[in-house]
Formats: structure tokens, sequence, C-alpha cells
């Protein structure tokens, strides 16, 4: 979408932002994916 | 009538990252409570200590209106418009991301933290061209009294917002009743007592508690000498 690749995944995730790849591996992102925000998952 | 929920401070979710000490209103990252996914439109409502020289790097959003408003200390915002700022105490800072906008805010000081208020807000119309605004806002026209900080109109100089959404700041030195009138039948009101104490309905709100009332076009908030207040009034829906 924008440059997201660049992004500091655990910062945006902090900040209520989850990055994903889709299967072209082209990065998105979504605000607030509650409750299942991949980073505290992990 | 149900039309009052009340959030003391110390049931406010709570992020500790080390540089990052967050206080969350409302569901956050890694904060999940399905009772506080907001109030109306407000999403969000962080209370943020930041260490020095630490923050969030780059980072996106799209289709939200995000308010900042710096407690105490320096914040550093640049975003990908080409806007680049200093915000401090008396600063607000509004930022509607529309389609997408990448920003990041840090702390300016490399020895002293920076507090503030980090509201987001879903917007009226989706997909608007990105836009960014600040203002100082005089601590005298708050003076016991509520000053309009953000407003769909930019009432008395406040900042616009893409929402029927008010935002006030006041700031009491002395006790005093204040009556509020809603700005709109759809709308309710969130009190977020950021010093001192209101009493409300009988309810006592002291630093950090808040509550959020709707179905009401009018209140009265006794107000105590010392006290801040913000209040948010916001559709409902």
């Amino acid at each position: 979408m924008y440059g997201l690749a660049e992004v500091d995944r655990t910062i945006a995730s902090i900040h209520g932002i989850s990055l994903t790849n889709n299967q072209s591996d082209e990065v998105r992102f979504n605000h607030l994916p509650l409750p299942n925000n991949p980073i505290y998952e992990q | 009538m149900n039309n009052k929920v009340i959030h003391k401070a110390n049931t406010r979710g709570k992020s500790d990252h080390g540089w990052l000490q967050s206080y969350h209103s409302f569901s956050f990252a890694g904060y999940y409570n399905p009772e506080r996914m907001g109030f109306g439109v407000l999403r969000v409502l962080n209370d943020d200590r930041v260490a020095p020289a630490m923050g969030f790097s780059k980072h996106p959003h799209d289709n939200m209106e995000i308010i900042s408003i710096p407690l105490h200390g320096d914040l550093e915002h640049r975003d990908s418009m080409g806007n680049v700022s200093v915000i401090k105490q008396h600063d607000v800072q509004i930022m509607s991301a529309g389609t997408g906008v990448f920003h990041s805010e840090m702390n300016r000081n490399k020895d002293l933290e920076v507090a503030f208020l980090q509201i987001w807000i879903y917007p009226k119309m989706y997909n608007i061209q990105p836009r960014y605004d600040q203002r100082t806002f005089h601590p005298n026209d708050r003076l016991n009294k509520m000053q309009v900080i953000v407003s769909p109109y930019g009432e008395s100089g406040s900042l616009i917002i893409n929402q029927d959404a008010w935002l006030l700041l006041g700031c009491f030195s002395e006790e005093v009743i204040y009556s509020y009138n809603l700005r709109r039948k759809e709308n309710g009101l969130y009190i977020f007592v950021l010093s001192g104490s209101v009493t409300i309905d009988s309810e006592t709100l002291n630093t950090r508690d808040a509550m959020g009332l709707w179905d009401i076009e009018n209140i009265s908030l006794h107000i105590k000498s010392g006290s801040e207040l913000l209040l948010l009034d916001v559709p409902m829906q």
C-alpha cells in the first residue's frame, strides 16, 4: 500500500496497528485488530 | 434508564513497554476488554508517557481522526504530508488520516519525558484527503470555563474535525457548578478528569476517572477548585 515494509512492526503493534502480508507478500495494515493482535500472541 | 458508564482510573488498561507507560480508557493494542470498545465514535483515549528521546517511529494510519494533547514535555511530529513540528503543553494537534498517512511521534527531549493524551475518533466521511493542523490554546481562555479546542466547523477558533464532535478543556481555580448543553441530540458526553474532582449526579470522579452519558440534553458538573477537565461530545453511532 504505502511503504509499509519499512515500518517497525513492534512499534506499530504497541500503537494499535497490525501489519500483515497478503498472498503476493504486499504488506497491509489494520487499526486495532482486536482481540487477536499477532504481536502479543507470540 | 441506563444512560451512564463510569470508568474509574484504576480500571483502565495498562501497558508498560519500558520507554512507554500508557493507560488505555478503551481496548487498545495488547489490552482487550469487550466492555471497553469505545464510547460512540470515540475509539481510543490513551494517557501516554514516553521516555526521553523515545517514541513511535514511522507508522501508518487511515480513516481516523487523531488528536494529541501534550500535558508536559515536547512531542515531535513528522508526517508524509511534509509536516514537521514540536507540540507542547497548551498545544493541540489534529490529523485526519483519511486515505492514509505515515507519521512519527517522538519525545524531542533527551532528559525529560513527554506526557500526552492521544484520542482516536472514527471519521464522519471516509477516504478524505489527509490533513494536519495544530493550534496553541491560551490557558487563560479556559480558566473557570470550558474552552472548545476541536469542533466540526472551527467554533471559537478551534481545530476542525471530520466528525460531529466537540472537545473542550477547562481549568478551574474556583469551585464552579457548570451546566453543559450537548451540541446534538445524537451525541453523548464523555467526561475525563485530568486532575482534581468533579461531582455529577451524586457520583464523584477524581483524577483520571471518567463518566460517559447519553440520551441527555444537559448535565450539571460540580467542579472543585484545582480541577482540570476534558469533555468529549461525540456521536453515539
